[in-house]
């Protein structure tokens, strides 16, 4: 049996990774496993706003006895707050035909920890923003990046709306990343049936690697029972990706995540951000 | 250390941190200036010190949040140092008391801090309230009657300020508003710039000018080792009073590493040994400070007030620092240890009061402790000694008789041990069960030999049963009954 982690935080963004989180689920028939992590600093920060500096009589103790109050209020709050969400993802979940939902409240950090909630899912899913960031498009949520940077397992990121999934795009550079991408389109029945796209981008038209490439993803394609439509286009990744997206009304974008060093990333920008960023679709990465 | 955890130990936090670090450097100056007066040097050492440890340990400690600086327990054991031998043997007393500090977090002796039980720590922090307390009363003797109006006014301030708000630090307004009365009213009354020199430059690197040699190491090495135990008992007593407070681990064998870090920087730039305050930190958290930014924070405003404001703090009056050190000594002080003297055995009653008398009469916390911890040992393996219990059972026919053994056997409890046992009965076969009971020591062994040679004599076949296995393992090592010359060796006893 396979199994989905759905990241979840009650926001707009995880209503529609629901929805994702289902569609994939019934067509791989996989399990479904919703976390929901309280953040712990959220709750040891506790507003203590006392400025004056004054401590009276049994100082420590009664700031204990404060504390312990403010936290055992605000823990409850969160809890309660996790039950609701983690109710409402199971409902949406089991409305949408998925079988097994398991829910799991954490408590900590989810980038700290999530190396340890991810070891056994085959495939995360999570909305493109959290309940942090309002709705300022073009940015991305607090811990997205961070998580899709830590984890060894292909990236769902949902976009706000959902959109039945019919046309995919595939976009290939021939990265190792890459090539798990085109085994898992081959191997699983997630994508049998739907219309395939794929694109190579190349500085001209004539880059010889980039021909070799897209003959060799749409080779494996053929291999996998899809009858891919294949173009090579010039031009800058990240906005002619975007770009043929848009053009093609693709449904899903399937794409290796940083593939490049650090030290690129840190002088242009990654890929990977630009088009998570831009993209109105889900996409789901590859490391 | 890697990098989450810096991330989330410095960042995590960043307005509060800054805003409690403002509000703990405000009840840094007094400490430091009051204790650096006790202990014979200028306020300057005591102003230093408080910064520079403070910053340092923000960055090696373990605990962040925990505030360290010049303090009082420190400054009372320098007296006589500073006295008998000068200002430069202090600094190279606080390096070699750093050089112990990180030794003992790198032998990880803060987990040894178990050995030390809670009426003694109780004890330790009444005692250290105390001494902040009868520290100030110097600057309450033979003065004009202005400075008890002044005192009083300000702690009448800082305690009945927060009643009002809580927005502004009281101790800043206390000592603000009795500055401005002392000066516009034009009343004379002893000042900060009274007690010596304040710093108006950053501190300077110097070694200290005292000759290398054994007769050095032995004036300093005492005081040293001293300094390092009480400034590591009250760092770790501190942190895991933080502990408990914000509910988060820390690494207390790094929080030795880095007090001692922070106490060799401090001396190498003209400041005195520090440790970290139970005062201020719980001042630190009520504020909402909880990272190591607010710990640095409290450091940089210390000495940016000192350097901006230098000329205005010459002018404080005393009595509102001696304000500020009341409330920082009544905060400290364990209160409910009071109200529970009646709920608590009265053994643990008697081990923290005696801690509380001896430091407040040695001014030594270190010999408090010292005392406390082994009074409580005794009163522990004293009660542990009680609960002995030896059960007799004659057989119907009067021959054969079976001690059943219960409890722990060792020099305390075999006294107690022996005087069940009548070695008078007239027995053929004696049977002593030891199936509830621990053999800890050569003392509780020969007191078994003693059992059953004493039997043997009086004409019994003596039989041992049901020993454990660390037990038999002791009393096969150890005991002479099942040696031939036994007798022989009793008799030479």
């Amino acid at each position: 049996m396979k199994r989905i982690l759905v990241c979840t935080d009650g926001s707009v963004f995880s209503q529609s990774s629901y929805h994702y989180a289902a569609w994939l689920a019934t067509r791989l028939t996989a399990a479904v496993e919703v976390l929901y992590v309280t953040d712990e600093r959220s709750q040891a920060a506790a507003e203590a706003r006392n400025f004056s500096g004054s401590i009276g009589v049994d100082a420590s103790d009664a700031l204990l006895n404060k504390l312990v109050a403010l936290e055992h209020e605000k823990a409850k709050l969160n809890h309660q707050r996790a039950k609701h969400v983690l109710q409402e993802a199971q409902q949406v979940l089991s409305s949408h035909g998925v079988e097994t939902v398991n829910l799991i409240h954490e408590v900590g950090s989810l980038v700290d920890r999530f190396d340890e909630f991810e070891a056994h899912a085959d495939l995360v899913v999570l909305g493109k923003r959290g309940e942090a960031a309002a709705f300022a498009s073009g940015h991305l949520g607090a811990n997205l990046e961070r998580i899709i940077r830590a984890s060894h397992k292909p990236c769902l990121v949902t976009s706000r709306q959902v959109q039945p999934i019919e046309r995919l795009l595939l976009a290939y550079d021939g990265s190792p990343s890459c090539q798990k991408m085109l085994t898992f389109l081959v191997e699983s029945p997630a994508f049998q049936g739907l219309e395939l796209y794929i694109v190579t981008v190349a500085k001209s038209a004539e880059d010889q690697t980039a021909i070799a490439h897209i003959d060799e993803a749409k080779q494996q394609a053929r291999i996998g029972g899809f009858e891919p439509v294949c173009c090579l286009i010039e031009g800058n990744p990240e906005i002619a990706i975007a770009q043929y997206a848009e053009d093609a009304h693709i449904n899903l974008l399937l794409m290796g995540a940083y593939g490049h060093n650090r030290i690129r990333h840190l002088v242009i920008g990654s890929t990977t951000t630009q088009i998570l960023r831009s993209s109105h679709i889900p996409v789901l990465l590859f490391r | 250390m890697n990098l989450k955890t810096l991330k989330r130990d410095w960042l995590s936090n960043v307005r509060a941190d800054l805003l409690a670090g403002t509000v703990v450097a405000l009840a840094l100056i007094p400490e430091a200036i009051a204790f650096s007066i006790i202990a014979g040097v200028d306020p300057k050492v005591g102003l230093y010190a408080s910064f520079i440890i403070a910053m340092v340990t923000a960055i090696f400690g373990g605990r962040p949040g925990l505030i360290s600086a010049a303090t009082g327990s420190m400054a009372l054991l320098m007296i006589h140092l500073v006295k008998d031998h000068g200002l430069q043997y202090l600094f190279a007393a606080g390096i070699l008391t750093g050089i112990l500090q990180i030794l003992f977090g790198w032998l990880k002796l803060g987990r040894q801090m178990k050995y030390v039980p809670r009426a003694v720590m109780v004890g330790f922090v009444n005692a250290l309230a105390i001494l902040i307390f009868l520290a100030q009363l110097p600057q309450l003797t033979n003065v004009p009657i202005a400075v008890y109006v002044m005192t009083t006014a300000a702690l009448a301030i800082i305690y009945l300020l927060p009643r009002v708000t809580t927005v502004l630090p009281s101790p800043l307004v206390a000592i603000v508003t009795i500055t401005a009365i002392s000066l516009f009213a034009g009343i004379k009354v002893p000042t900060v710039g009274d007690m010596g020199s304040l710093p108006s430059t950053f501190p300077p690197f110097l070694l200290p000018q005292v000759p290398l040699n054994l007769e050095t190491l032995n004036i300093i090495f005492p005081y040293a080792l001293t300094l390092a135990i009480v400034g590591l008992l009250e760092s770790l007593l501190t942190a895991s009073l933080l502990d408990e407070l914000t509910n988060t681990p820390s690494d207390k064998n790094q929080e030795a590493k880095g007090q001692g870090i922070a106490n060799i920087v401090s001396s190498f730039f003209g400041g005195m040994a520090g440790c970290a305050m139970i005062g201020q930190s719980v001042i630190n958290i009520q504020s909402g400070g909880r990272g190591r930014l607010s710990t640095f924070s409290a450091g940089v405003f210390l000495l940016f007030f000192m350097l901006a404001l230098g000329s205005w703090v010459e002018r404080i009056p005393m009595a509102a620092l001696v304000a500020v050190m009341i409330m920082v000594s009544i905060g400290t002080f364990n209160w409910s240890s009071l109200l529970h003297f009646r709920k608590v055995p009265r053994s643990e009653t008697a081990a923290m009061v005696t801690t509380v008398l001896i430091t407040v009469l040695s001014h030594n916390l270190a010999i408090g402790v010292v005392v406390g911890v082994a009074l409580s040992t005794v009163f522990f393996s004293r009660k542990i000694a009680k609960v002995v219990f030896v059960d007799k059972v004659l057989s119907a026919d009067g021959t054969h008789c079976t001690y059943s053994v219960a409890g722990q056997i060792f020099f305390v409890s075999v006294d107690d041990f022996l005087e069940n046992f009548d070695f008078h009965e007239e027995l053929e076969k004696v049977t002593l069960n030891f199936s509830h009971a621990h053999i800890w020591d050569q003392s509780a062994v020969g007191a078994i030999d003693q059992v059953v040679l004493k039997f043997r004599r009086s004409g019994a076949e003596v039989e041992l049963l049901g020993l454990n296995e660390a037990s038999a393992t002791l009393v096969e090592k150890l005991a002479i009954h099942n040696d031939p010359d036994a007798l022989k060796k009793m008799a030479s006893h």
